[in-house]
């Protein structure tokens, strides 16, 4: 209990140097903001070129496709303020040996690098991916039952939960691969994978990012239990791919820093 | 020494050194591995039995996404990146003092880059292709001198284009939110998205007017016989025309900015 307070504590002293570090920035942060709706609008505009084509991809309404969008890039958002930017420090540290001070601190590493830094300025695209999901439905005319919703949040909260345990498994790739600087790149690829259903994918892909790379999980399988298309069943199928990839996570990261030498020192 | 043969040095030094970085170069192939992989599923499961769309049979639009694929790896040049980091951090200045124009150092870097990501990218091509010949008949493509031709032109094009931005950075202290933005027009008209021919009317008429289109697009369109004899040779016209317009552009500002360049970290 003592530590649990003490983190929450920590993560209050987190939060407030971001604030201040971004009022700093007030102009660069209405930037961000604009920069990343147009990204989005970009993506929009990806689905308009294809759904102008068609009616349906693998049996995905351009509306659905829509919710779908909502979601992953809901996801995306919620990584990219409390996750990315910390860890996105993470290769330079380990160049330059400063690794050593995270590590030395009597603070879970993980917690510190994961959560230090947080980035306020994606917290527009939070609330533009919570607009673009109810345009998504009322264009659908459908509104979900409590128990769906319900559901469909839960499936998120694991589809971050799997997509940060991915990113840090990705970047802590950085213990070894010293010289490589575009490590989030994989975590990119790993979402760029999800923006469409992975209804698309024959057989074989289909479970493969089901149940080896759980893509679908990020948006395919929570969309799908929103409008009533998945079953309940699901969610703890979610549920067991994001403990797993949290303690896979959380294993890895203790067994690179086996090999963890500091630079410098 | 001769022009040719500090040419030659150069592209021995780049080539070694993009060799060095093959692991990151392996990472960045992985997001053109997925465009080619999942844009062609998600058009396949479109057709829904028709045969063509906009002009485009399945077969064809497999080939497109893997043709195109292919040619950005080679022809897409990111040097704004390197190059306005190297202007403001002041590394420039020891390149001022060389014995080469700074402009064919710029040239055999990135072109060893991009001929190391093209040849990375070819056994994913050929593997790409066959997981598709099991789902549809590839179209054929020509991959003759005049594809590789148009080829090397959309690489000046693509690489003057970015030599002229990153002058940006004599003048602006943040050049990033600008590189960052290039690429939303960039990916969209350059056919990276989608064939030019399947898009909106208002899109294709920017696409004529904008350079992207000459570097990826008519490559790939030739490749697939999309453009032929007398269309075929005036779109590599355009491709001519926007490199002489970004060399210029480039030239000039690049003249502008060394005069008032102050070779900070010196």
């Amino acid at each position: 209990m003592k530590r649990l307070s003490f983190y929450l504590q920590l993560y209050k002293a987190f939060l407030r140097t971001s604030v201040v570090r971004e009022m700093e920035f007030r102009a660069n942060f209405w930037a961000k903001m604009m920069y990343n709706a147009i990204w989005l609008g970009f993506f929009l505009l990806t689905l308009k070129i294809i759904y102008a084509h068609t009616d349906s991809i693998a049996g995905w309404s351009e509306s659905e496709a829509l919710m779908l969008a909502a979601t992953l890039y809901f996801i995306d958002a919620v990584i990219a303020t409390f996750f990315y930017f910390g860890l996105s420090e993470l290769p330079t540290l380990v160049r330059q040996g400063t690794l050593d001070f995270v590590l030395f601190k009597p603070v879970d590493s993980q917690f510190w690098l994961s959560l230090r830094r947080i980035n306020l300025d994606q917290l527009g695209s939070l609330v533009v991916a919570v607009l673009l999901g109810g345009y998504a439905l009322f264009r659908l005319e459908y509104v979900p039952s409590l128990s769906q919703v319900a559901l469909y949040l839960g499936m998120v909260a694991t589809g971050v939960l799997i997509f940060y345990s991915f990113h840090f498994m990705m970047m802590t790739l950085s213990i070894w691969l010293v010289r490589v600087e575009n490590l989030w790149v994989l975590s990119e690829v790993f979402a760029q994978i999800g923006r469409f259903p992975t209804d698309v994918f024959d057989a074989v892909l289909r479970r493969v990012f089901t149940y080896v790379l759980p893509v679908a999980f990020l948006a395919t399988i929570p969309t799908q239990a929103l409008l009533g298309k998945a079953s309940a069943g699901f969610l703890w199928f979610a549920v067991g791919w994001a403990v797993a990839f949290f303690v896979v996570g959380r294993l890895f990261w203790r067994f690179a820093l086996r090999s963890y030498t500091s630079a410098s020192s | 020494m001769s022009l040719i043969a500090k040419l030659i040095a150069l592209l021995k030094i780049y080539i070694a050194d993009s060799l060095a970085y093959r692991a990151s170069a392996f990472i960045w192939m992985l997001t053109d591995v997925v465009h080619c992989l999942v844009m062609p599923l998600v058009w396949l499961s479109a057709y829904g039995g028709r045969e063509a769309i906009g002009g485009y049979n399945p077969g064809e639009m497999v080939t497109y996404y893997v043709l195109i694929a292919f040619t950005t790896n080679f022809i897409v040049s990111h040097l704004m990146w390197d190059l306005s980091f190297e202007i403001k951090e002041g590394v420039l200045s020891q390149w001022l003092l060389r014995p080469v124009p700074i402009l064919w150092m710029l040239f055999a870097r990135n072109i060893s880059w991009r001929v190391m990501r093209m040849v990375l990218f070819v056994p994913v091509a050929l593997l790409t292709l066959w997981y598709y010949s099991r789902l549809t008949t590839l179209s054929p493509m020509t991959l003759g001198w005049e594809f590789w031709l148009s080829v090397f032109l959309g690489h000046l094009v693509s690489f003057f284009v970015a030599y002229a931005m990153a002058c940006l950075a004599f003048w602006l202290q943040e050049t990033q939110s600008v590189f960052s933005l290039y690429y939303v027009p960039m990916l969209l008209l350059s056919g990276w998205v989608a064939p030019i021919a399947l898009m909106p009317s208002w899109l294709q008429a920017l696409a004529v007017v904008m350079p992207f289109r000459y570097t990826t697009a008519v490559p790939v369109e030739i490749a697939l016989g999309k453009l032929q004899g007398l269309a075929m040779w005036s779109q590599m016209g355009v491709q001519l025309l926007w490199i002489l317009i970004a060399w210029g552009a480039g030239l000039l500002l690049w003249r502008a900015g060394i005069r008032q360049y102050t070779g900070v970290g010196m």
